[in-house]
């Protein structure tokens, strides 16, 4: 049932197009692609079906085929999910077959291309599930479960026909090896001369070669070869004949006369093609583009010529020789950090010295006392990255050393036409460093060391006055600290309790923590990171009693924070060491700073967490082996660190030592109070959560309400005010016009102009009466209390003391359940999350209990009851010796054999089961 | 530029202003025209919006304010032809111009410029097909240390208009004198003759956050006046 016209039927379809263009530069809705051998009045059921069972409105399907349809839905992931799941479900039922491919759109995206994706999505589903129905969801927003989109990037953009015709699969395709191309070439008498021209250069470089002839260097060969001069550049690219031709006669030099798009679109289509693939932007590839991602656009090449084999040195010449035609395309200019590293420095590609490199690809311009043009664009570039301090990484040092090797005016203040700026000082303080580690100290090294001394302690008294809560000033104590050096000084710790107290504390949800208080000083938006950096920096160069005790005082007040900012000038972003010895050289630097044992710990645990799973186990292996008082003082150390961090060490320890006791089970107090802050309803969904779905019109924001209820507002003399400030109004339908039931004391209704001035509404329909409404508010909580009463009523149902039932029915109307979810969108960092605390429970029933109030949604339920049993069942072929330690942090349920697949859905079942008996006979959830 | 020893120091900045009109009417303001009425678009494809042209093929430019011909200007105009400035730029990131052919006769780039041109037909805010009209863009932008060492043998004639890197992200466009005098002379008043000091030291400018091809924009309190260009 592959239908290969899919893509032309689309692109034609008026209805389609239309749909796609009315698509907004915001809009991110699902596109549901559906086959099905059902009788189209069955496929229409079936997704009214489980447009209800999921809540949510949908157009009409439009017709593509007699058995394919198109809709888009604008809903949440898990709407759409149950949507598509429970249309799968009905038509498997009725005994026909059902294909559906779900493929959210990115609003950045062109919807044509998304359109495009999820054809290829339905007819690889199809091809791969012929007598079967399926169902697959590419849905970007669902982070649990995106399975991302290389296989769409890595197929060409060819137009919709070609590839209907093609019917490519999902691999990127090549075009087939070039004899054969050769061999249909010859078969078509259309081509003439130019397959004679093209077999000319084809054959000539198959003799001439000391390695065989590849892929790659077909597909570039007429881009050279029609090059100014092109056949003595295509000997050069081959042999290394005629360098010096080539040189005196200006023959590199000219090919800046070339626009590199313009040609390769002419002559060679296959390298344009891979040029508009490479590309980030869309459109016309243009030159400045092209030269950005050239290590892009010329990986495939590389991997072929800088593998090392018996040609390794034959093809690396080669390599050369083509970066220098296109060194000369691009007017000279250097080439970007990536190709400098492929060629200099990667341990798997390099082959030439940086002095080799600058021989070849660093144009010399006249010497002069002032930083050369590209010097100075380079220097430009460094002091705009280090502004953002937060999103350095290593390669910003590798940056900085490479340019002052080129030159060491780069160490001249005074060229840098200085604008009194901290990344200037920042700068100075890393090349100050560089230059006491070689042991160089010249009147540059003076200048820096001036540049940045004569700013410092302005700048660090600047960052903690301006961190302080209001109305505070920095204590003398402070101010003093950090100006007298006396040798009888107070230490660190005791300067951070002084100065603790004065600091604004960040107030986002579940920051507020006894173990780790979290400062604004320390939010990851704070300039205090360059001050930071700059210290480091500045005592590295020399010892300098100022700048330690900057850092002592940090790393006292958020040890984490400190020191994740100062490993990423020796680590890639959001990556692990660059290399051993970088590593071997941090943990040096740090010696200076005395960092507490238990914080080292703590950051190590973390950092291996993310980036190192041999180092992570031994230190889990190395924890495991603690005594009990050795457990307790390490415990501080990571309960400083974030709970997302910490939860998952404690996790992962108690998978490898189940009798350990997770420290922070008690934290499911903070964590369900972070789950309902999100999923409490505000007043007018409790209000509207005790009437009927009919009696219930309409409640969300006024900007969104449809037209059919865009009537006169009339106010009564009935009409009450909420007993307290809202940004609400009840309203009732009454015929031809909107009744006010319910106003709003801090935003009133204005009677002479009929204006509303709230931001959502509650429209109840004509048969409900005041009397119902008056008397649901007359007894309602206010949100405080509402929340109050929910953890009360959820601790003690976890607790044991209450059944389920008497949990749903104090607080059914004030939460949504659809809410609850392991992933849930703006979850607070600050809060750990209820999946470790389920996973490591030792009570059974407690645990199912944690599991019930998650899973209680009647459909919405079921997936994250899923979700949860997943990784019980993983656990648990991790405790019973099928899957390693290593495996278990990296296998996903798409992993499993068949055996296990049936096992897990065993698991959930019986899983089901037992949460039945905990909810009992008891009233629905609403 | 006054910093400069090479051929840059023939150059000056090419900075154009934008325009707008708004006329009082009663109590009223109404803004007839503003400075998107002369960025140019072409058609989107593929919901993309193109900003650099190759010359292949001829190309329809509509203003940014697209779709939307004011019948108020229409009204207004009264069958006269809405003036268009000489020079403007396209929509993007300044690496087109859109310029009245007489302005370019006989102007020609050198291909170490990389420019390429392109005609063009306009759709104007008055609804209105207009001709005579071809859109320059720069492909590249030299640094001017290149410029100096590549143009130096090249004829003035060739490379009468530049672009020159400022920053990763900007750049700056420049006349030679010689095509800014001729411009002068026909009267083209779309763009700046006269300049401070500081607006013509390059390596001054390279160290700014920011740099704005714009000369700014000149308000018409009447469309007369626009279409008089008083």
């Amino acid at each position: 049932m592959v239908n290969k016209q899919l893509n032309s039927i689309c692109e034609s379809h008026e209805q389609v197009q239309q749909q796609l263009a009315e698509l907004g530069s915001y809009d991110s809705p699902c596109f549901i692609l559906i086959t099905s051998n059902a009788a189209q009045q069955s496929v229409r059921k079936a997704l009214n079906v489980g447009a209800s069972r999921a809540q949510i409105a949908i157009s009409e399907p439009i017709t593509l085929t007699k058995d394919t349809w198109l809709l888009v839905v604008n809903e949440a992931h898990t709407e759409v999910k149950i949507l598509a799941n429970e249309m799968l479900t009905l038509v498997k039922e009725s005994g026909s077959l059902i294909w559906i491919g779900v493929f959210r759109h990115n609003s950045i995206g062109n919807p044509q291309q998304t359109l495009r994706w999820n054809v290829q999505q339905l007819q690889s589903l199809i091809q791969d599930n012929q007598n079967t129905s399926g169902l697959a969801i590419n849905d970007f927003t669902d982070k649990r479960n995106w399975p991302g989109i290389e296989p769409y990037l890595s197929n060409k953009q060819v137009a919709a026909s070609d590839q209907d015709e093609a019917n490519l699969p999902l691999e990127s395709t090549r075009k087939p090896s070039w004899l054969r191309r050769m061999l249909n070439v010859f078969s078509t008498n259309e081509k003439g001369n130019k397959s004679a021209h093209q077999e000319g250069y084809l054959n000539y470089a198959e003799s001439v070669l000391a390695f065989p002839l590849n892929e790659e260097l077909i597909r570039l060969a007429p881009f050279i070869v029609h090059l100014p001069a092109g056949e003595l550049l295509w000997q050069y690219v081959l042999t290394g004949e005629h360098g010096n031709t080539i040189r005196e006669q200006d023959i590199l030099l000219d090919l800046d006369h070339v626009l590199v798009s313009l040609h390769a679109k002419r002559f060679a289509p296959d390298f344009f093609e891979d040029i508009c693939d490479k590309i980030c932007r869309s459109g016309f590839p243009e030159q400045a583009d092209i030269f950005d991602d050239l290590d892009r656009i010329l990986m495939p090449l590389a991997n072929e010529l800088l593998a090392v084999d018996e040609f390794v040195q034959q093809k690396r010449d080669c390599y050369l020789r083509i970066l220098d035609i296109f060194y000369h395309l691009f007017d000279q200019t250097p080439f970007n950090d990536d190709l400098f590293e492929q060629l200099v420095e990667d341990e798997d590609t390099a082959f030439l010295t940086e002095t080799e490199y600058q021989q070849r690809y660093a144009i010399t311009e006249s010497v002069t006392d002032e930083l050369s043009c590209s010097q100075a664009q380079t220097l430009r570039k460094i002091l705009d990255g280090l502004e953002y301090v937060s999103w350095l990484d290593h390669s910003i040092i590798k940056k900085i050393a490479r340019l002052r090797r080129e030159t060491r005016k780069t160490c001249d203040p005074t060229g840098w036409a200085l604008q009194g700026e901290r990344n200037e000082w920042l700068l100075a303080a890393i090349l100050l460093a560089f230059d006491s580690r070689e042991q160089v100290f010249d009147q540059y090294s003076a200048a820096l060391k001036q540049l940045v001394d004569d700013h410092l302690h302005r700048a660090i008294l600047e960052d903690f006055s301006d961190a302080l809560k209001p109305s505070s000033t920095l204590p003398d104590g402070v101010t003093l600290w950090f100006t007298q050096f006396d040798v009888s000084a107070t230490t660190a710790q005791a300067m951070a309790l002084e100065l603790g107290e004065c600091l604004e504390l960040v107030h986002d949800a579940g920051a507020e923590s006894k173990a780790q208080p979290r400062y604004e000083l320390f939010k990851s938006s704070s300039d205090f990171y360059l001050v930071l950096a700059i210290c480091y920096w500045r005592y590295l160069a020399e010892p300098n009693e100022l700048c330690l005790r900057v850092i002592s005082l940090a790393l006292a007040l958020e040890p984490q924070a400190t020191l994740n900012h100062l490993v990423q000038f020796y680590a890639g972003r959001r990556a692990g060491f660059e290399s051993e010895a970088l590593a071997q050289e941090f943990y040096l630097s740090l010696k200076n700073f005395n960092v507490i044992e238990e914080d080292l710990f703590a950051f190590n645990a973390r950092f291996a967490q993310q980036h190192d799973s041999q180092a992570y186990a031994e230190i889990i292996t190395q924890y495991v082996k603690f005594n009990a008082n050795d457990k307790e003082r390490f415990n501080r150390g990571l309960l400083r660190l974030r709970p997302h961090y910490y939860q998952r060490f404690f996790t992962d320890v108690s998978r490898l030592n189940p009798s350990f006791d997770f420290p922070t089970a008690h934290e499911y107090v903070d964590i369900f109070r972070e789950i309902h802050r999100h999923a409490q309803r505000n007043d007018e969904e409790v209000l509207a959560s005790y009437f009927n779905k009919a009696d219930v019109l309409f409640v969300d924001y006024l900007e969104f309400l449809p037209e059919a209820l865009c009537l006169p507002i009339k106010a009564s003399q009935d009409t009450r005010f909420m007993p307290w400030p809202c940004n609400f109004a009840v309203l009732r339908l009454n015929q031809d016009h909107l009744e006010l039931v319910v106003d709003s004391m801090n935003r009133p209704f204005d009677k002479e102009t009929g204006h509303l001035y709230v931001l959502r509404v509650l429209i109840l329909g004509p048969d409900v009466t005041n009397e119902a409404v008056f008397s649901i508010i007359d007894s309602l909580p206010d949100a405080l209390q509402r929340s109050e009463t929910i953890e009360r009523f959820a601790v003690r149902y976890i607790e044991g003391d209450i059944a389920f039932d008497a949990f749903n029915t104090a607080t059914k109307h004030f939460i949504d359940r659809k809410v609850y979810s392991l992933d849930i969108e703006g979850y607070s960092q600050y809060v750990g999350h209820i999946l470790s605390v389920i996973l490591t429970e030792k009570d059974r029933e407690k645990r199912l209990r944690l599991i019930s109030i998650l899973a209680s949604h009647p459909t919405h339920g079921q997936y994250v009851l899923a979700d949860i049993c997943a990784e019980l069942y993983l656990d648990t072929l991790l405790a019973g010796g099928a899957i390693s330690f290593d495996e278990r942090r990296e296998i996903e349920i798409e992993d499993l054999t068949a055996q296990g697949q049936k096992e897990l859905e065993a698991f959930k079942a019986e899983t089901a089961k037992q949460l039945a008996r905990l909810y009992g006979e008891g009233e629905q959830v609403c | 530029m006054l910093d400069m020893q090479g051929i840059l120091k023939e150059y000056l900045p090419l900075s154009v202003y934008s325009a707008g009109v708004c006329e009082k009417e009663g109590d009223d303001y109404i803004e007839y025209l503003n400075e998107y009425d002369f960025s140019w678009q072409p058609d989107e494809i593929d919901g993309d919006t193109a900003q650099i042209f190759t010359g292949e093929t001829p190309v329809i430019f509509h203003s940014e304010r697209r779709g939307r011909v004011s019948q108020a200007l229409i009204a207004k105009l009264n069958g006269e032809a809405l003036r268009l400035p000489a020079i403007s730029f396209c929509w993007g990131r300044d690496q087109s111009i859109m310029m009245a052919d007489e302005l370019i006769k006989g102007i020609f780039f050198s291909p170490i410029l990389g420019v390429t041109r392109t005609p063009a037909t306009l759709h104007d805010s008055a609804g209105q097909e207009r001709h005579g009209y071809s859109v320059l863009s720069f492909h590249k932008v030299l640094t001017y240390a290149r410029a100096e060492s590549r143009l130096a043998t090249i004829p003035v004639a060739e490379r009468q208009l530049l672009r020159i890197k400022l920053t990763s992200y900007t750049s700056l466009y420049l006349a030679h004198q010689s095509l800014l005098a001729r411009w002068k002379s026909m009267a083209i008043k779309d763009i700046a003759y006269d300049f401070e000091d500081k607006s013509l030291n390059l390596k001054q400018l390279m160290q700014r956050d920011s740099y704005c091809n714009h000369a700014g924009s000149r308000h018409y309190t009447s469309l007369n006046a626009y279409q008089n260009n008083e």
